[in-house]
């Protein structure tokens, strides 16, 4: 195996002699990694794809971006990821200016831009950067940008969505056949997104995967100039919410030649020879070209369904492989380099082909979408948390400020509250989607000319606080992780039944995402695909009752995301999975503990032995007579309870806080009725409300009224008495 | 029906909700709790949720006939069955039906036909089961749009409250499909500032949205309050007391709407008269004459007939529905 260090030496494992490495090195290794779904040993997660970025594209030895908890690293200097959605494409060029100036004088310090294919390629061949029409003048956007020290979010698609007539993609490339993905019956796979369904690209299709890097090559002769570290552009983003085109069922596509020819090589890279295909599965197959993908669920024991979680896997391969030959092209191309990639992973995620985890072996960044209404806080907090957990910069690629017309409609409280939740739970950077107002979009934070709407005023307050109080360095502590097992996820995925309508658009709909999987046990003595929600959300409940802070943890995360827990808790079965078994065993070497249950697994995914750690105690979390035992394994990370107990009401906090302590406390309200939150305070102290200015005050105890459906943001102050006596031990610090 | 390039702009999030609110769609917190089953070939359940997150033991299933109860027994208003690969053969159907590059509504229609025949043909089940409005055709859809919407014209909604434009929307139709969807913001762009009284504004605003985006063919203005109580209103005569007391203004009005508000008198006198009359249908015995006379009202026809249901009817109660899920 070659392995390459964040520098962009490489030697091989094996013997360890240096090499250098070309760019089909580095695409067959990114490949072997994604299907090996192995960590790079010496390199952080999120800098895999950095290090042969860096090999590739020379640039001043002195130009780095890096990746913090609190932001960008960016020549040595930290910058906040906080970012807004321009479309420049959609407003007149002469509005630019002051809709940048709008932004800058937000607090944003970074512009997102999509550069749609469509819009720039207007017919096959001909191009138009600003040409014919000046809103396209892409170059001078981004001189723009950069002269007025604003960052750039690049996104060149090839998909894009935005509202885009056929996601910004061109219509003859969704009218090439060659181009397309295919049903299992052959035929096109529609998305009747408005104004016009269409059909959707084919990830596999190699006539389209030619048409992508011909539009980045294009692409790149434009905006080449302004990449960092000469220009603005310091992050790129490959594709775009990369579920299938939102018809991601795992037997809605893609069963085109070329991808059934992946589902092939996945097979053969997992298998080595159709004998051993032929033992793991009980098919007897003499040559490769036997194996029939197949085309709806049909197990009726634990050893048909392997067939089944290999092409669910297999899919997941497809398009992480995909994305990673698009990140090497746009590295190929310049696009990327010392600028890093990032990916926006599209809501619904308990029930799409790549979380989190695996995404953070595809771009440096990954980052998620955030569009629900407040009624849906709980989503929030699960999705901020996933992404806490499995990634080192939570960042919401899309925090929804306002919503396109076709989806149900957002009111201004529902974008303030979802992104005072998402923060409350450890986002430390967000893209205001849409920052600008523009076409098929309502609730914008600036209009055209860059002035605030009231949504404007209230984020631009938002912000100021967060600046005030240098929120993005803080930290929320949080010393358990709550394992989600991948195996399971796929397992859940494979047994839906309701096709199209993807557990992904189950979630999506406040929906849970294994609610409509089929209720068989396949010889186990759990119906795996669903208990294991069940447990985890057992497992959270008892955790949020506790009052102990957590994250959860995608089982193919990076082993490094793993290592400041102190307890893990993980679903485990018969059927067990290997992600999970390999951060367990990481956490019981680095003296950690971990609760597992209810059984112990004895196999993987291709039901072959299982050497699973000894956990510290093994329950099923789903029956509440277990619960003291998980507790009294839990009570030595007691210790690290924040403070700020919550009594009487169903109200969560959440602490955030520096090297010398609390500093800001977020208490949310789940529920739609008003309650009371009584906090018991560790001193004397008084709490700002940082958007109402309303101010509590106690002594060991206040108590907060939090409406239904509200994150409060509250600043910790100590009562004025002890500020003075603080203050003054402080100076004797100084001096 | 919308077009390649269709544009929608001038809405904030408030003005938008308004709108969707005031259209009947659920925009705030209601969740009406459904019970969904997926059904084995041989009828057994293999799966079974609600929609407030309950996953139900697919034991608990004995059939069709008892969907009712365990509805009930879930606190679910609704239940549904869905025999298992359906979802799938409509897709599979859909997508062979469906053009590229045609239309919306054209492509949505074929879903819409296949989700009916599914249901025909019991592969669909819905607990209670619902009347089922005749599914229009393409044909009959362009048909009522030619009716509200003529091609080369605008529409214009406007709803005041306080003084304010609460909401409103700019529609345009040109070359046979909807180009604008315009809100608030963009309207008083084109009118500028406004009295705050929609009697004397709605001059102003057709105007201006008549010179600024098309020949205006029908506006319709009126006071939140009044307009929110009649659209959850199906009492026959009641639009037409509105606009006899000018809590709404047509303006202009086509002569469908004139059409329409005759209907609506025709049937608050029969209703009246039938309340008098001891329950003998007015209305009913006229029917003869009365379609006859519609015959000949030729181009001007109705939206009613070109649709095969009535949409303000539909909205009544769907409105109704909302506010009975908000008051439990």
């Amino acid at each position: 195996m070659l392995i390459c260090n964040v520098r962009g030496n490489a030697h091989d494992s094996a013997n360890g002699i240096p090499r250098t490495l070309n760019k089909r090195d580095c695409a067959a290794m990114i490949v072997e990694r994604i299907l090996l779904l192995a960590p790079a040993p010496g390199a952080g997660g999120h800098s895999f794809l950095l290090c042969f970025a860096a090999m590739s594209t020379p640039s001043p030895s002195d130009a780095k971006i890096g990746v913090t908890h609190a932001g960008l690293l960016i020549d040595g200097q930290a910058v906040p990821l906080l970012a807004g959605a321009l479309h420049y494409f959609r407003i007149p060029k002469a509005h630019w200016r002051d809709a940048l100036l709008g932004m800058r004088d937000l607090g944003l310090r970074f512009v997102d831009i999509y550069t749609p294919w469509a819009v720039h390629e207007t017919e096959p061949g001909q191009y138009d950067f600003g040409q014919q029409d000046e809103r396209k003048d892409l170059a001078a956007l981004l001189s723009l940008a950069d002269s007025l020290e604003m960052r750039v979010i690049l996104r060149p698609g090839p998909h894009i969505n935005a509202e885009l007539t056929r996601f910004g993609i061109p219509q003859w490339i969704v009218d090439d056949e060659a181009c397309i993905a295919l049903g299992p019956g052959g035929e096109p796979v529609p998305l009747l997104a408005p104004p016009r369904g269409f059909a959707v690209p084919s990830y596999a299709s190699h006539k389209f995967r030619d048409h992508v890097q011909h539009w980045f090559s294009t692409l790149a002769d434009v905006v080449r100039p302004y990449m960092y570290p000469a220009g603005p552009i310091a992050l790129v983003q490959v594709d775009n919410e990369a579920a299938f085109y939102f018809r991601d069922s795992v037997y809605d596509q893609d069963y085109r030649q070329e991808a059934l020819v992946a589902y092939e090589d996945f097979l053969k890279a997992r298998y080595r020879t159709p004998q051993h295909y032929a033992e793991v599965h009980g098919t007897p197959i003499a040559r490769w070209s036997d194996i029939e993908p197949p085309r709806h669920f049909e197990a009726q024991t634990r050893r048909q369904l392997v067939r089944h979680l290999d092409w669910v896997e297999s899919q997941e391969h497809l398009l992480a492989k995909t994305l990673g030959e698009m990140a090497t092209d746009l590295t190929a191309q310049g696009l990327a380099g010392p600028a890093l990639t990032t990916h926006n992973i599209p809501m619904g995620d308990a029930g799409q082909p790549l979380g989190p985890g695996a995404f953070s072996r595809i771009v440096d960044l990954p980052g998620a979408d955030f569009y629900e209404r407040r009624s849906r806080l709980a989503s929030v907090k699960r999705r901020t948390l996933r992404l806490t957990g499995s990634v080192a910069l939570p960042f919401a690629a899309e925090a929804g400020v306002g919503g396109p017309p076709w989806l149900p409609a957002r009111t201004e409280e529902d974008s303030l509250q979802v992104l005072l939740c998402g923060l409350a739970y450890g986002l430390r950077g967000f893209n205001l989607y849409m920052a600008v107002d523009r076409d098929r979009w309502y609730g914008a934070a600036l209009d055209r000319r860059g002035e605030r709407t009231s949504m404007g005023k209230r984020v631009g307050q938002l912000l100021s606080a967060c600046r005030e109080l240098s929120f993005f360095e803080l930290r929320r502590r949080a010393p358990v992780g709550l394992i989600i097992p991948r195996t399971y996820q796929r397992l859940a995925r494979a047994t839906h039944t309701l096709g199209a309508i993807s557990p992904a658009l189950l979630d999506v709909s406040g929906i849970e995402a294994v609610a409509a999987c089929r209720q068989d046990r396949f010889g186990f003595n759990y119906t795996i695909q669903q208990h294991f929600a069940a447990w985890l959300d057992a497992a959270a409940a008892l955790l949020t009752q506790a009052q102990i802070p957590y994250v959860y943890v995608d089982s193919d995360a990076h082993p490094d995301r793993i290592a400041h827990l102190k307890t893990l808790l993980i679903p485990t079965y018969a059927l067990g999975d290997a992600g999970a078994c390999h951060l367990a065993q990481a956490c019981v070497a680095r003296g950690g503990t971990f609760i597992c249950g209810p059984e112990t697994p004895e196999f993987d995914a291709r039901m072959q032995p299982l050497t699973w750690p000894t956990a510290t105690c093994t329950v099923d979390l789903t029956q509440s007579h277990t619960h003291d035992q998980a507790l009294a394994a839990l009570t030595s990370i007691s210790e690290l309870d924040p403070g700020f107990r919550v009594t009487g009401a169903d109200i969560e906090r959440s602490v955030h806080e520096d090297q010398n302590g609390p500093k800001v406390l977020f208490l949310t309200n789940f529920h739609s009725h008003d309650g009371d939150a009584r906090l018991r305070l560790p001193h004397p102290m008084r709490l700002l409300d940082v958007l109402s200015g309303v101010t509590y005050k106690g002594n060991t105890h206040v108590t907060i009224t939090v409406p239904g459906y509200t994150c409060m943001m509250l600043r910790i102050r100590p009562a004025r008495s002890e500020r003075s006596t603080q203050e003054r031990q402080g100076m004797h610090h100084a001096e | 029906m919308l077009s390649e390039d269709f544009a929608f702009r001038g809405f904030s999030a408030a003005s938008w909700d308004a709108l969707l609110t005031l259209m009947g769609q659920r925009t705030r917190e209601q969740k009406t709790a459904r019970l969904v089953v997926v059904e084995a070939p041989d009828r057994s359940a293999i799966a079974a949720f609600t929609t407030t997150g309950v996953i139900v033991d697919v034991a608990e299933y004995k059939g069709r006939d008892d969907l009712g109860q365990l509805c009930k027994h879930y606190g679910c208003v609704t239940g549904i069955v869905v025999r298992e690969g359906t979802v799938e053969r409509v897709s599979r159907h859909t997508a062979q039906q469906t053009a590229t590059g045609a239309d919306l509504f054209d492509q949505v229609l074929p879903l819409l036909h296949a989700l009916r025949e599914a249901e025909l043909q019991g592969a669909i089940y819905r607990y209670p089961p619902p009347t089922l409005v005749p599914l229009p055709t393409a044909f009959m859809l362009r048909k009522a749009l030619d009716l509200i919407l003529p091609d080369q014209h605008s529409l214009v909604f406007g709803v005041w409250e306080q003084g304010q434009l609460w909401t409103g929307m700019v529609l345009r139709r040109r070359a046979g499909l909807i180009d604008l969807c315009a809100g608030p913001d963009a309207i008083s762009d084109w009118v500028g500032p406004l009295g705050g009284d929609f009697h004397r504004d709605h001059r102003t605003i057709t105007y201006a949205v008549g010179r600024s985006v098309a020949p205006v063919h029908i506006g319709l203005y009126a006071e939140r309050k009044q307009l929110e109580a009649l659209l959850r209103n199906a009492e026959p005569g009641a639009w037409l007391k509105a606009v006899a007391l000018r809590e709404i203004v047509f303006d202009p009005a086509p002569p469908y709407v004139g059409a329409a508000l005759g209907a609506d008198a025709a049937r608050a006198t029969a209703q009246r008269a039938r309340a008098l009359l001891g329950g003998i249908d007015l209305l009913a015995h006229l029917q003869p004459y009365a379609s006859a006379a519609r015959s000949r009202l030729g181009p001007l026809g109705s939206i009613t007939r070109a649709l095969g249901f009535n949409p303000l009817h539909h909205l009544a109660a769907r409105l109704a529905d909302q506010d009975a899920d908000r008051d439990s």
